[in-house]
């Protein structure tokens, strides 16, 4: 087994024409991450052609190193420029932009990527070594699990989007309220296109996420021509990573524990990198001896979130190999494009397709690798760009964000959705709903309805089925806990605000 | 002082998504339903959540209310006026030509609306003594051509070509 | 009188051009909108794309959209020039029978050709309750389900090819509950984790399964076997007059020229000769096919009728 990992790892590493192209599509795929309005997903979408006529294992050399690079990439648009490119990036946003704004613009996306190469590292090793053993996991979740771990994952929203629990609330389910356009999951029923079909589709996730968050910046720098608070800067030359090794060394249990929920998480199908890195996130902050400076620029929320969403991909290509079952939507692209070549995904796949398998094992390895090089290689040139006036770069941002919004399913509609949720954005934020509550409650909406009625379905329309699931039970009742933790932070939050005001 | 502002944002906010509540929960009874068994339809999501919203913007008004009655006894005016007409004439274009850019993006197509856009933007955005026409001018005429084309020869995506279709299309 | 000369001759100027343009069609890419990119139909209609650029010339370059169903909008309002194709599949028909499109999946379209076909759909249970049930052939299974009526679960999609073969069944007489639990992925996550009992879909999904155990295929459903699992008896076999397929079709705006129209039939039928193209497509247990103009129209308003005699439009 490791004979045949080593051994296409050299012939990956010493072969020209994978190194040249595997190095080509890491720096593609930092490049497609790192533009705002193209998600993964969409850089993935857009290699996809590329590989059609190509050998197999070429084909996912060149998509698994687009993967690596998009997800990686997706921290440079979030940290420099408050967009996350895709929901994995959004609780980097969080830590990630203050930084910025502090003038350790550099010495954020030089810590994302350093420890986004360590998330990877360790979800790779866990991929070869336990793939088939842990795989098994994943069935055992069925739609009860996936709605349970859905509330409880909303309940996690509410608890990170600021102190007054009933806007916290309200942004996730305003975000929940948006996700019923387009058809309902299961009977696939139009809702809320008035009668329209071109409406039929719905909003999308890319063209909502740009305009939420690149537009209301947009409106900020219009309101006052003399703003200079968001621009982004590093004051002091950047060397290395930007951090210590020591330094880094020293948050190791935050690292670990984030890459290991980023990991499980991924595992779980239809769950992915967005709620894998609020979790480690939110699991950051609660075991924190500090938890109040996350959300200005604490390092440790940073290394969390990005530390998780890369040690996602390892555990979604986990049921994807193992079981045939992709673990997240960018999944389901790597496992098409196998498919269409013609690779069987399942527990022989082991067996019948040994070479192949740990060949994407040594891939992702690599990537990683090349990764680590070619995104901090480039970093001091990116910088050049990222702290250029904001008003310059911001509009070059409209500009990819039409294109990405449009570009996402060639739907016209979606570019209103971009101006009109972007407007809508601003005015919500100022009024204290968090959009990122808001686009985190969207993403999850599928999974709880979608799971809801399934398990309903299931069950024969008794709901008492989910008595019998301990695994369920426990998540719902963490979500209780949870939310329950929230109130009571809240409570003590307004108290707190009454005694001082008196 | 900025407590009563929020307070009295935070009754408007709720009045808002009450409102939303709403016309949310009223328009799931122009669903075309399908008969699924054993299971709760299309509209039982969306109603449970505009009940929940109703309520938690109930209870911010609320909340609002009562912070604005505490705080309304002790305020003093503010004099500083926060944003003048301008900034929000400003925002107002920016949402425009946003919007007039995704209305005629069809028609039109990437490389027509995209100039035009940008060009507005970069005017909107910086102050008359500040700008620099040269720079606004190169990039907005030639970023969008450049990102169409790399489009199509590197990726096979074809963005809206719109009027300029008989032109692009001898370069394609 | 001399503007109504210039009028005739700007008119004939057009029509002798136009006519020479479509002689030379085509000068220019093609768009071919399909369904969300990474899907079955996304790849069919790429392998076409790239097999058919050596028959015709020009590039034709594939815009995903979100669906189906907006795969065929996005084209009614296009030029019917014969630079706007759609790449689609049977589910059109069906989403417009159910009545959930705002134009005529037939009529609205001019059809170029049926480029594929896929054949096929295997009913599957797992090892444990075929043992402890005692199903050992189809049969069984259908005895079973009368024995204990709604007691055993199919996996659903609503609206989509899947539900129209689980409605068959029901017809013929198994008494399944019918559980809707989404696209082919969910259907199989669900049947491995034991929330549903029967499994209908592509063999591929099930393949190490059955060849590990864990599953048992019953049957796959159609008029004759499939040769692509030669061993597995079909639905007819058992008197179960149900059949189970996937097709693609080629659709152009209505309106497109004859002349259009008929070359790019012409390009369809050598790409269906193309060893290439049927390869590809066989791997994935698809076949390449050829109608010509009038007969790819006549199979799409046969199938469309099929649906609205057995009753889509109220289920």
């Amino acid at each position: 087994m490791a004979s045949v990992f080593f051994s296409s790892a050299l012939e990956l590493i010493t072969t020209p024409s994978y190194i040249g192209l595997m190095l080509c599509f890491v720096a593609l795929g930092i490049l497609l991450g790192a533009l705002p309005g193209i998600s993964v997903n969409m850089s993935l979408i857009l290699a996809l052609p590329l590989t059609y006529n190509m050998q197999t294992k070429t084909a996912m050399c060149v998509l698994l190193a687009c993967y690596v690079g998009a997800m990686s990439g997706g921290l440079i648009s979030a940290i420099a420029l408050n967009i996350p490119g895709t929901g994995s990036s959004i609780a980097t946003t969080f830590d990630g932009h203050p930084m910025a704004q502090k003038g350790q613009a550099g010495k954020a996306i030089g810590v994302g990527i350093l420890t986004s190469f360590v998330g990877g590292l360790i979800s790779f090793v866990l991929l070869m070594y336990i793939a088939p053993l842990i795989a098994d996991i994943a069935l055992k979740f069925g739609p009860w699990e996936y709605f349970a771990i859905g509330l409880f994952s909303i309940s996690m929203i509410v608890s990170v989007a600021g102190d007054n629990v009933v806007k916290g609330v309200l942004a996730a389910l305003l975000g929940m309220c948006l996700a019923c356009t387009g058809t309902d999951p299961v009977g696939a029923v139009p809702r809320y296109n008035f009668g329209l079909h071109a409406l039929d589709g719905g909003i999308k996730i890319t063209a909502l996420m740009c305009g939420m968050f690149a537009v209301p910046e947009v409106i900020k720098l219009a309101l006052d021509l003399d703003d200079q608070s968001t621009e982004v800067r590093q004051l002091e030359k950047l060397r290395g990573f930007g951090i210590s090794m020591a330094e880094y060394l020293s948050r190791w249990w935050n690292i670990l524990r984030s890459a290991v929920i980023g990991a499980y998480v991924g595992l779980l199908p239809g769950v992915g990198g967005s709620s894998a890195s609020l979790l480690a996130y939110m699991t950051a902050k609660n075991q924190s001896k500090h938890p109040e400076t996350f959300g200005t620029g604490e390092i440790d929320g940073l290394i969390a979130s990005e530390t998780a969403n890369n040690a996602c991909i390892g555990g979604a290509m986990i049921p994807m190999l193992a079981l045939g079952i992709p673990g997240s939507s960018t999944a389901a692209i790597v496992l098409s494009a196998l498919t269409l070549h013609g690779v069987q995904c399942g527990p022989l796949a082991f067996i019948e397709n040994t070479e192949l398998i740990y060949s994407i094992f040594a891939i992702l390895m690599i990537a990683n690798f090349y990764m680590l090089f070619i995104e901090r290689g480039v970093l001091n040139g990116y910088l050049k760009v990222l702290t250029a006036p904001r008003r310059i770069t911001m509009v070059f941002v409209m500009m990819m964000c039409f294109l990405g919004s449009y570009s996402a399913r060639s739907n016209f509609a979606d570019v209103f959705v971009f101006v009109i949720g972007g407007v809508l954005g601003y005015f919500l934020q100022k009024a204290g709903i968090m959009r990122a509550a808001i686009i985190l409650g969207y993403i999850l909406s599928d999974i709880i309805e979608d799971n809801f009625v399934r398990a309903l379905s299931i069950s024969r329309g008794n709901p008492a089925r989910l008595l019998k699931r301990p695994i369920a039970i426990a998540f719902l009742v963490l979500a209780v806990l949870s939310f329950a933790w929230s109130l009571y932070k809240s409570i003590k939050a307004s108290k707190r605000k009454a005694a001082h005001s008196a | 002082m900025r407590e009563l502002k929020e307070a009295k944002s935070d009754m408007i906010l709720g009045t808002c998504m009450a409102i939303f509540a709403v016309l949310f929960y009223a328009e799931t009874y122009h669903f075309k339903l399908v008969t699924l068994r054993n299971t709760v339809d299309a509209t039982f999501v969306p109603r449970v959540l505009s009940v929940i919203v109703l309520a938690c913007s109930a209870l911010l008004i609320w909340q609002g209310y009562c912070r604005y009655r505490r705080l309304s006894a002790a305020a003093v005016e503010d004099q500083n006026s926060k944003k003048g007409a301008a900034a929000w004439g400003r925002m107002i274009a920016v949402s425009l030509v946003l919007l007039a850019a995704a209305a005629s993006f069809k028609t039109l197509g990437f490389v027509l609306t995209m100039p035009p856009m940008m060009l507005a933007l970069f005017v909107i955005l910086e102050k008359p003594e500040r700008r620099r026409w040269g720079l606004y001018l190169l990039s907005s005429l030639l970023a969008p051509t450049a990102v169409f084309f790399i489009f199509y020869y590197g990726f096979s995506t074809l963005l809206p070509m719109g009027l300029l279709t008989p032109v692009l299309a001898r370069f394609l | 009188m001399k503007k109504l000369v210039s009028l005739v001759a700007i008119c004939a100027v057009l029509a002798v051009s136009s006519a020479a343009l479509a002689a030379d069609y085509p000068t220019r890419a093609i768009t071919m909108t399909t369904s969300r990119a990474g899907s079955q139909i996304d790849f069919a209609a790429r392998v076409f794309a790239k097999i058919a650029h050596k028959y015709l010339g020009e590039n034709i370059i594939i815009s995903n959209t979100a669906g189906v169903v907006d795969a065929s909008r996005s084209i009614t309002g296009a030029a019917p020039d014969g630079y706007t194709l759609c790449w689609n599949n049977n589910s059109i028909f069906i989403s417009d029978v159910m009545g959930r499109t705002d134009f005529d999946s037939v009529e609205g379209f001019e059809t170029v050709c049926v480029p594929g076909e896929k054949r096929g759909t295997w009913i599957a249970i797992k090892k444990d309750l075929a043992d402890e049930a005692g199903i050992h052939t189809l049969k069984d299974l259908w005895e079973y389900s009368r024995k204990h009526p709604g007691d055993l679960v199919a996996g659903d999609t609503p609206g989509a090819v899947a539900h129209v073969e689980v409605l068959e069944l029901i017809e013929a007489g198994f008494d399944f509950t019918s559980a809707a639990v989404g696209d082919a992925n969910k259907r199989l996550t669900n049947f491995l984790g034991g929330n549903i009992d029967v499994f209908l879909g592509a063999y591929s999904l099930i393949d190490q399964y059955v060849k590990r155990g864990d599953v048992v295929c019953l049957a796959s459903m159609g008029k004759e076997r499939s040769k692509y699992t030669p061993d597995i008896p079909c639905t007819a076999e058992f008197g179960y007059n149900t059949d189970a397929v996937v097709f693609y079709t080629i659709t152009a705006p209505k309106g497109t020229p004859k002349d259009v129209l008929e070359k790019l039939s012409d390009v369809c039928k050598k790409v269906a000769a193309d060893p290439e193209y049927t390869e590809a497509l066989a791997k994935n247990m698809i076949d390449a096919t050829y109608y010509d103009l009038e007969g790819s129209r006549k199979y799409v308003a046969d199938y469309k009728k099929m649906l609205v005699d057995i009753g889509m439009a109220t289920k």
